[in-house]
């Protein structure tokens, strides 16, 4: 297992140790350099902190103007069957399928329209090629019913 | 929605104590000055049970009473859901909201601060609210809007106020407020006492019904409240019966939680179905489902729809 099949399983699981069994190998290919390696190592875990501290406090936080956030007074949670959007004013609750809480999961880690597509193919199969375009019809009607804002 | 899928509740309506500095003709809970207070739930039973809902990450909590406010344990366990990211509506007379309180609340998530504003002139107010000040409640309002913090209002209708609906309308347009809920009067606690002088007549009510529903079309569009999409008029459902109904064919996956601990499967808190001095929040969300499946439940919301404390 390489290193970043390890970072890509610690995404998935949280934890960020190789399989019992596994061996950490070097990549296949060119060997990156080193200091890229930790660039790339960085962002990935300062992407994790961004999305563990998106709370509900979060949506009330400045961020960039290209990224989203959860409308004022709505709050995510993750479910076994995937997760919920409870809008708190109206008190309406949303169910999502695992590949829709994927999609708000990126949005709160701070992913643009531009990059949530190539985000998500790094993490999902999408033999129909379709996940981009239905991952970005979901963004908008989230914004359509007042969930997420710009 | 199938709420058994969840993990743990969605929401918990905590009624903090059952002290209140009012004692109010119509109060569901028969709560007052005099309204023993023991064997409510310690400062560290609050905490425990206050963290053990941001471990569920409970999205939603509703504080009441009694009177929130009075309970010392309030602005703690306020605190304690706020900061683990739990959105709070506060339901207060808004006899004691002081600039210090609302500044404190400020700083959490505050979903919003519902007062209730049951008349437009003392006289009215009083006469529901022995002993109450319409001014503190208006200076609440006012606190509460200049916090930055979302502000509902609250009106029960009464053979008293039912004339001064239109002007209480006005007021919580004027104060900002972003809702006005209001609907039949509940016929539970000390307003069951008190129903011969404060039950609207059928014809009383279908007027009043007839004043929202105008009042909501000349509200719509107009420019108020923090949102800016104008006042939200909730009355729908009206009755305490309908909005049983719902609640029974669409359960909120809402835990009630009594002062004491106990835990209620019905907003009414007559379906006691777990103690948080002994059980997790997860453990009682479990048990609530458990009561959900058993028909104990349904013949409680069928009692409190059909028995004799309430019109058919």
């Amino acid at each position: 297992m390489g290193y970043s099949d390890l970072i890509r399983l610690g995404w998935r699981t949280g934890k960020f140790l190789a399989p019992a069994g596994e061996r950490l190998t070097r990549e296949r290919g060119p060997r990156p350099d080193p200091e890229e390696r930790r660039g790339l190592i960085r962002g990935e875990m300062e992407e994790i902190v961004r999305r563990e501290a998106a709370d509900a406090l979060g949506c009330l936080a400045p961020r960039g103007e290209a990224t989203m956030k959860l409308a004022p007074f709505v709050k995510f949670r993750e479910e076994k069957f995937g997760a919920v959007l409870f809008e708190t004013r109206s008190e309406k609750v949303f169910t999502l399928n695992p590949t829709a809480a994927g999609v708000v999961r990126e949005v709160l880690a701070g992913a643009s329209e531009k990059e949530l597509g190539e985000r998500l193919l790094a993490r999902y199969a999408d033999p129909a090629g379709k996940l981009q375009g239905e991952a970005l019809t979901l963004v908008r009607q989230l914004k359509d019913k007042g969930l997420l804002t710009d | 929605m199938r709420i058994d899928s969840f993990h743990a509740p969605l929401a918990v309506a905590w009624q903090l104590t059952n002290r209140c500095g009012l004692e109010c003709l119509h109060c569901l809970n028969g709560s007052g000055p005099r309204t023993p207070s023991n064997g409510e739930l310690t400062k560290e039973e609050c905490l425990r049970i206050a963290l053990d809902c941001v471990e569920c990450a409970i999205p939603y909590a509703i504080l009441g009473g009694g009177e929130p406010m009075l309970s010392p344990r309030f602005m703690e366990v306020a605190e304690t859901l706020g900061r683990g990211g739990v959105w709070l509506k506060i339901e207060t007379n808004g006899q004691m909201l002081r600039s210090a309180a609302a500044g404190r609340l400020s700083s959490l998530p505050i979903r919003s601060i519902q007062v209730s504003l049951d008349g437009a002139t003392q006289r009215t107010y009083e006469r529901l609210r022995p002993g109450a000040s319409l001014q503190a409640a208006v200076e609440a309002c006012r606190t509460v809007r200049k916090a930055g913090l979302p502000l509902e209002i609250t009106f029960v209708p009464t053979r008293f106020n039912v004339g001064e609906a239109s002007a209480a309308i006005d007021l919580a347009l004027e104060l900002g407020a972003f809702r006005f809920n209001t609907g039949r009067l509940i016929l539970r606690g000390r307003a069951v006492e008190n129903r011969r002088s404060l039950e609207l007549n059928e014809r009383a009510e279908r007027e009043f019904l007839r004043l929202l529903t105008r009042r909501e079309a000349e509200i719509s569009g107009r420019s108020a409240g923090t949102s800016g999409r104008g006042m939200e008029m909730c009355f729908r459902p009206f009755t305490f019966e309908e909005q049983v109904r719902s609640e029974a064919a669409e359960p909120s996956g809402t835990l009630t939680i009594l002062p004491d601990g106990r835990v209620s499967a019905s907003a009414a808190g007559d379906a006691v179905c777990a103690d948080l001095r002994t059980h997790t929040v997860k453990e009682a969300w479990r048990s609530y489902l458990r009561a959900r499946q058993g028909t104990w439940v349904e013949e409680i919301w069928a009692g409190l729809c059909l028995g004799p404390a309430t019109r058919s």
